[in-house]
């Protein structure tokens, strides 16, 4: 569905009488859970789903678009690596909203990464992520799949990495000194340290560590009744400023692997992903028009997708903003009609049952982020 | 312990606590290139020559690299999983960037010179080159020739000499960046059928403006970006191709410390914030980068920016307004002069040394190896027999999050401590603290180190309840006082 303007006004004037309802943490408890991919460099949202019904597109990128796509409606297609991405599309298991970005317009990933992190519109305004904050409320945890804990969960108690070495012939921490350290107390140190202290199945040396055997883990972990709630998976590379390729190469390899992700979620989850919703974020979209080096510059407005086999409501949303030079945000870059911060907040109602204007109010502490959980997600 | 934390890798048995004298002295002396032969073998004072490259024989290597990786993939003869042997095979044996791995681990646990190397790994981070395109083959170089020989100079030619070195120029893509309206563009309009393939690239614009130099708090717009990019392109080739060189060759344009094509350059007069920078008929526009490059070092704004970073590296992350200042202050009356910057920082590391300092893995992984005078890495001539590290180290820089020869960001390993706790990190400072001390063969014992640095109460306790070595030494080597928490 193509969300005309006047509607979507209409939606997000909705969600503001919401403010005087009772805010309750938990509207309806649910036991939901949220895996994040997070695609790291500025994610090309034209190139991954290709507006083909708008015919600026051709003259701005004609290289860039895939010759084998994958047709969604008379005004969307599929970039073809997102395969399984599509099955779920056409089972109604996924969702795709365009012309969405955080509310962040100048371009620099750092920036751009942190806002996308921290949920917050300020660059480095506070130390904690959406994802941490929105855990912290609800009194849960979450597993990061990296060496390092991304800001997005920071902010709650628990939270732990999963990131298996590759140090041939050298031993697991042993569990006693682990504890002998935790018990030192010095912050936050010793409380990591106090997690290799009991982590029981410590022997994941040598354990496989790509994207995909990450997910898996993720997936078993989250399947746990006393398992992380949710998840965070990085893929990198998608700062494609050069050699950007359409239907093989660099952009189409690192998209083919997003697909992956979402499909062995799918397998591994089992009957858990009926209450799981896998969403990505990236940082901002792309230039419309390729550059002088086959590739794209960074951007404003991107795309986020959505899978999760509770269902949604529509294959793509948006309120296409339009590719002709007038419609473009400093006429390079597409617009973002849609406040990213709405899909998220309306993914942690759906999942955690959490209120959207506690969400509004002590996640993303911004109260005017319209509701859009009804948009997206069909009503229970 | 905390100041030989603070500002160089803790130190060697022989070694004196360091003084701000003597870091002085470390900082302005010419860098020793120790190492070893052999992992039990004792320490050698020169780096071989054999395994120290010039610019040029680096660019050579990269070029022959990719024309060989090119001659595999394009035989028809070989069927794929010949073609993926062949491949792995070229991929070891092009290993010039092993020894620089392995270099900066030597001279970092066997080297004289800790203060002056971890200023120059500070820099070397802050003009961050991730491993893309054949840059792996030339950042050795930016690390012991551009930056080894700029932190004595001023900042302005330390950023100008990072800006035009084939390792940045290729990272952040100018190499592909070629004017609209230069001798090429022009050419390319003309003949529309050739599909000649120009445009602006503006990577290294946006981030020579925004992490290099001013930062956003410069609120440069997108015009200053775009009109930088404009200035950049025609700066650098794409320096591994074969066909590309032998093109150059023929024009006499084989100059790697000016790698500048004047018909790849964007011609007429740019503006960056507020300053108009011209071309005259008769210049190439060459010029515009220096003169560019001399505003945005003397920007306020760097000043404040660089100044913050140094802070937060060697001080304190949330650093006092007079460290700040004093650091600031230092760079306005010197002009942008490292040396006395550099000078000030150390001063101002000494004031602040009651307050603990996190370091990085890095620092902390080659501070135990110094302190207990313990090597995990393999000598120069042990490179690709060694069963633990294959290659030159690069798996135990992975493990602990800091290979500098990675695919990363360019904004360089993060200055801020909680990127660098997490239960994983915590799990591989354990597990490099246990191999230090049973395959490392430390010859000194921790409760000889306590006693030596006088260390703590807390620290004393903590390691008592070790019950051998190797657990006493994991205990001290990842107490409070020795991760700086």
């Amino acid at each position: 569905m193509v969300v005309d303007r006047r509607y979507f006004l209409a939606s997000a004037l909705g969600s503001l009488t919401l403010a005087g309802w009772p805010r309750a943490a938990f509207s309806d408890v649910k036991s939901g859970k949220i895996l994040v991919i997070v695609l790291e460099g500025g994610m090309d949202g034209l190139a991954a789903v290709p507006p083909v019904g708008d015919a600026a597109l051709f003259d701005q990128r004609r290289e860039l678009v895939p010759k084998n796509l994958l047709e969604i409606d008379k005004y969307f297609a599929l970039n073809p690596a997102l395969y399984n991405f599509n099955k779920f599309l056409k089972a109604g298991m996924a969702s795709i909203v365009h012309a969405t970005n955080m509310p962040y317009r100048k371009r620099s990933h750092f920036e751009g990464q942190n806002i996308m992190e921290s949920g917050i519109s300020t660059p480095f305004a506070v130390k904690t992520g959406w994802l941490g904050r929105a855990l912290d409320l609800l009194g849960l945890s979450g597993e990061a799949l990296s060496l390092d804990l991304p800001l997005l969960l920071r902010g709650n108690r628990g939270t732990n990495t999963y990131y298996p070495a590759k140090l041939k012939k050298t031993f697991d921490p042993d569990p006693i000194i682990a504890r002998y350290l935790a018990d030192v107390r010095f912050g936050k140190v010793s409380k990591t340290f106090q997690s290799l202290s009991y982590k029981k199945n410590a022997n994941n040396l040598g354990a496989r560590r790509d994207p995909i055997s990450l997910a898996k883990h993720a997936a078993s972990e989250m399947r746990k009744a006393a398992g992380p709630k949710a998840a965070v998976v990085r893929v990198k590379r998608f700062d494609t400023h050069a050699n950007q390729g359409a239907d093989s190469g660099l952009f189409f390899s690192q998209l083919r692997l997003v697909d992956k992700i979402f499909e062995t979620l799918q397998v591994s989850l089992e009957e858990d992903w009926k209450n799981t919703i896998v969403v990505t974020l990236t940082e901002f979209g792309r230039t419309v028009a390729m550059n002088g080096s086959l590739g794209t510059d960074h951007g404003y407005g991107s795309v986020g997708l959505l899978a999760g086999g509770s269902g949604f409501n529509d294959r793509v949303l948006t309120d296409w903003p339009g590719l002709k030079k007038a419609d473009l945000h400093e006429g390079r870059d597409l617009m973002a009609t849609l406040d990213y911060r709405s899909v998220l907040s309306a993914c942690l109602e759906k999942s955690f049952g959490l209120s959207h204007d506690l969400i509004t109010e002590k996640v993303f502490r911004d109260p005017m982020i319209p509701r859009f959980t009804d948009t997206i997600f069909p009503r229970t | 312990m905390n100041i030989s934390l603070r500002l160089g890798y803790g130190l060697k048995p022989n070694e004196d606590a360091l003084t701000i004298t003597s870091a002085l002295t470390q900082l302005n002396s010419s860098t020793r290139q120790i190492g070893v032969r052999s992992r039990s073998g004792a320490p050698i004072e020169k780096w071989p020559e054999e395994l120290t490259y010039t610019l040029e024989e680096r660019v050579k290597e990269a070029r022959l690299f990719r024309s060989t990786r090119e001659q595999i993939r394009r035989n028809q003869n070989l069927n794929v999983e010949q073609k993926t042997t062949l491949l792995r095979r070229l991929r070891r044996k092009s290993n010039l960037w092993h020894f620089d791995q392995l270099r900066f681990a030597h001279q970092a646990i066997f080297g004289d010179d800790p203060v002056r190397q971890r200023f120059m790994t500070f820099w070397w981070n802050h003009f961050s080159v991730g491993n893309t395109k054949g840059t792996s083959f030339y950042t050795g170089d930016l690390y012991w020739n551009v930056i080894g020989n700029g932190i004595q100079g001023t900042f302005t030619d330390l950023l100008y000499n990072v800006t035009k070195h084939p390792a940045m120029l290729t990272y952040l893509d100018n190499v592909y960046s070629v004017g609209e309206n230069s001798d090429k563009g022009v050419r390319a309009k003309l003949n529309p059928d050739r599909k000649i393939r120009v445009g602006l690239n503006d990577n290294l614009a946006r981030e020579l403006l925004e992490l290099h130099s001013v930062s956003t708090s410069a609120n440069y717009t997108e015009a200053d970006v775009k009109n930088t990019a404009k200035i950049l392109s025609g700066w650098g080739w794409i320096f591994n191709s074969e066909r590309v060189w032998k093109r150059l060759v023929q024009l006499g344009l084989t100059d790697l410390s000016e790698p500048f094509i004047d018909w790849h350059h964007e011609p007429g007069d740019k503006v960056v914030l507020g300053r108009t920078y011209s071309t005259s008929i008769l210049s190439s526009g060459q010029e515009n980068l220096r003169e560019l490059i001399q505003d945005l070092a003397r920007n306020k704004h760097t000043i404040r920016h660089l100044s913050k970073k140094l802070c937060f590296h060697f001080i304190n992350e949330d650093p006092s307004n007079e460290d700040i200042e004093s650091i600031e202050s230092a760079w306005q009356d010197s002009n942008g002069d490292l040396g006395t910057v550099h000078q000030v920082v150390i001063e101002r590391a000494f004031k602040s040394n009651n307050q603990p300092k996190f370091q990085w893995p890095i620092t902390w992984m080659f501070s135990i190896l110094r302190t207990f005078n313990a090597n995990i890495f393999p000598g120069w001539e042990e490179l690709g027999e060694d069963p633990f590290f294959d290659p030159g180290g690069s798996r135990v820089y992975r493990e602990i999050g800091q290979n500098f020869w990675s695919k990363r960001q360019p904004d360089g390993f993060s200055l801020n401590q909680e990127d660098w706790i997490s239960s994983e990190h915590m799990e591989r400072r354990m597990r490099i603290s246990n191999l230090a001390s049973s395959y490392g063969s430390p010859s000194i014992s921790s409760n000889e180190i306590i006693s030596k640095f006088e260390m703590t109460q807390q620290t004393r306790k903590l390691v008592s309840k070790g019950r051998n070595e190797t657990e006493k030494f994991t205990l001290l080597t990842c107490s409070p006082e020795f991760m700086g928490a």
